[in-house]
């Protein structure tokens, strides 16, 4: 296999792509856990609500690795 | 007479905000992790919102950033889209936004979470610096030697918010109440809640 053509321009952005997601994933369930945390060290109407964004969060980012990965 | 209406007048402000997402709350519904039984929450004081309003310049500034993007670019004669194809542009977008969104929603945790509670017991402090830090200090009001307040800037005065330094007996450490909206409604607070602690009737000169 020739590595030139196998090192393109595509290849680089979809490798940048998805190691910048995965980096974004680690952080988007560092903040689940960390709400997780500080909602029980301070509790009140808004810690579910913030949980639930928390969780949509790493959704979105799970869904768009999936696509960087598998789509593109 | 004086001090009674100066008092009451102090209670018709604390008593005009009830929600808990606010930065001035007083007794806020809201139960913390090592509450004693008994114990009541009086204040819970965040950073003052005006003190908020850079960072969410900044994201409204990100979120429009795109659309012009394009026209700014060609001004230097660089088409970005001949640099990137086509199918990419799609996820690139929405990474940036998702970027864009991580950076807004760990902003509004770090002000949300950056809590001080006034109880009739004590003083708590919740820090939460991003999210690889978290620290969850207190000091019991028999411990409070010292409360004073400071208003610095233009802004801070306008805005009427300071910082507040609780110095608490040798061994503990001081307390620090960052930004927080009415210091002299905090101050005065606390040291009321100091002299039920001691039991001493307000105004009584020792």
């Amino acid at each position: 296999m020739n590595v030139a053509s196998f090192l393109t321009v595509e290849f680089g952005i979809k490798a940048f792509l998805v190691l910048f997601l995965v980096f974004y994933l680690t952080y988007a369930l560092l903040i689940v856990r960390q709400v997780q945390l500080m909602g029980r060290a301070i509790s009140s109407r808004l810690s579910p609500i913030l949980k639930f964004v928390s969780i949509i969060n790493v959704g979105f980012a799970m869904a768009l690795l999936l696509l960087a990965v598998g789509i593109l | 007479m004086l001090v009674a209406s100066h008092h009451d007048t102090i209670i018709g402000i604390m008593a005009e905000t009830t929600s808990t997402t606010r930065d001035f709350v007083v007794n806020p519904i809201i139960e913390f992790e090592t509450q004693q039984e008994g114990e009541k929450v009086i204040l819970l004081l965040r950073a003052h919102l005006v003190t908020q309003i850079p960072w969410v310049l900044l994201v409204i500034i990100l979120l429009i950033l795109p659309a012009f993007i394009g026209s700014i670019l060609s001004l230097v004669s660089i088409n970005l889209f001949s640099l990137i194809p086509a199918r990419f542009v799609g996820v690139i977008t929405a990474f940036y936004y998702l970027l864009v969104f991580g950076y807004a929603f760990e902003r509004f945790l770090k002000w949300y979470f950056n809590v001080y509670l006034l109880t009739n017991e004590r003083i708590v402090d919740f820090d939460f610096y991003g999210v690889l830090y978290k620290a969850i200090s207190d000091a019991r009001l028999s411990q409070i030697q010292d409360v004073s307040a400071k208003t610095i800037g233009a802004i801070a005065t306008f805005f009427n918010y300071g910082d507040i330094l609780v110095q608490t007996a040798a061994e503990s450490q001081e307390f620090e109440f960052l930004a927080v909206p009415k210091p002299d409604v905090v101050v005065r607070r606390i040291t009321e809640e100091l002299q039920k602690e001691e039991g001493e009737p307000l105004g009584a000169v020792m």
